[in-house]
């Protein structure tokens, strides 16, 4: 992350100020206003998703959410029973396409799994390969965002992301794991 | 469609009510966890924003497109969605405007939307999960994760812009 963020940053502002050095600072400061807005927008997407959330851990419901992800909570992450609540919680939200509402439950699991070292464990991995490669069952913004142009027929749309996003999240669990195997060997 | 999440919603809250649990207490913490979480994640959120800001001003990203484009060609990746392919890792808000953008071109029921639809719906944002999930860890050094991410997510778009000829 580091580096991909040092090249971009630095190529990015040495274009910009051979093209129009003006619009250097106004394009910084315009990244961190538009930062601030979704921040706030955030707020207020959290406050609500971690009421609910709150709700679903006092009655109880997380450990149940638990159970039914434990076989698959097991094979892919391990022995992780500190953060398998959250973790239970983060792929229901994700499944359903909750918004931002996996954001919480998976900053928290993370923050269970953390070995305390700087390099990532395989158990965050995974979780961060699950995150990013979209679990999404039915993609409600695009299907709302089609339906709102007057689309005929948006159903044809669910089929082939639904192949994609499983192929995408197939081939990043495939990857992660056999990452951790080959690093795993080198260290013997 | 639509009803699915409130209804989950009211099922909890009569199962609360069932149970008693105090829900205008849980909304009272939901909204102090929020704020605590916020400022944790804020930081974050703005160096990714600079970044992409950055990437977008200075046409680094049309840079790129260009490049990119024979090789996007010969995985049978139609020209018109290079962009969101490229936007996609940084931007989940800058992905659903190219998006709407591509609808309003092409038209709702045509090939490159149902393609541009299902790349958007089969990734998430990788820059902004990576730095604001590990906002609360030691974590600095991620090894190929980032590429295993990006490649999982670009092998899906192949295969959704491959299938939406055949489907």
């Amino acid at each position: 992350m580091n580096f991909i963020f040092a090249v971009i940053l630095l190529v990015g502002t040495i274009i910009l100020t051979i093209t129009s050095p003006q619009s250097v600072l106004e394009t910084f400061v315009h990244g961190s206003t538009k930062a601030i807005n979704l921040s706030i927008r955030l707020l207020a997407i959290y406050t609500v998703w971690l009421s609910i959330l709150n709700i679903v851990e006092n009655c109880g419901l997380d450990k149940k959410l638990q159970k039914v992800f434990s076989p698959i909570i097991n094979k892919l992450f391990g022995d992780v029973e500190c953060a398998k609540s959250d973790i239970a919680v983060n792929i229901t939200a994700n499944i359903f396409g909750m918004g931002n509402a996996c954001v919480p439950s998976g900053i928290s699991a993370m923050q269970k799994l953390d070995a305390n070292s700087k390099y990532i464990t395989s158990a965050m991995a995974m979780l961060f390969i699950l995150n990013v490669t979209s679990l999404e069952v039915i993609p409600t913004t695009v299907i709302g965002l089609l339906i709102s142009h007057g689309a005929s027929n948006s159903a044809n749309v669910i089929l082939p992301t639904l192949i994609a996003t499983l192929t995408s999240t197939i081939c990043g669990i495939v990857l992660t794991k056999l990452y951790f195997k080959i690093k795993k060997r080198k260290n013997k | 469609m639509s009803y699915v999440i409130p209804i989950m919603i009211i099922a909890l809250f009569l199962y609360a009510f069932y149970k008693k649990v105090n829900m205008y207490d849980s909304f009272v913490f939901g909204g102090k966890s929020a704020c605590k979480l916020v400022v944790t994640t804020l930081p974050y959120i703005v160096a990714v924003f600079i970044m992409i800001e950055i990437f977008s001003a200075s046409g680094l990203n049309t840079i790129l497109a260009n490049t990119l484009q024979p090789l996007f060609n010969v995985l049978g990746i139609p020209n018109e969605v290079t962009g969101l392919i490229l936007i996609k890792p940084f931007s989940g808000s800058g992905s659903i405007a190219v998006l709407e953008q591509i609808i309003c071109t092409h038209g709702p029921n045509s090939y490159i939307t149902r393609c541009a639809c299902a790349i958007v719906g089969s990734s998430e944002a990788i820059f902004f999960v990576s730095s604001v999930y590990f906002a609360k860890t030691k974590v600095k050094k991620f090894g190929l994760l980032i590429v295993i991410a990006l490649l999982s997510n670009f092998v899906a778009a192949v295969v959704a812009c491959n299938i939406c000829k055949i489907i």
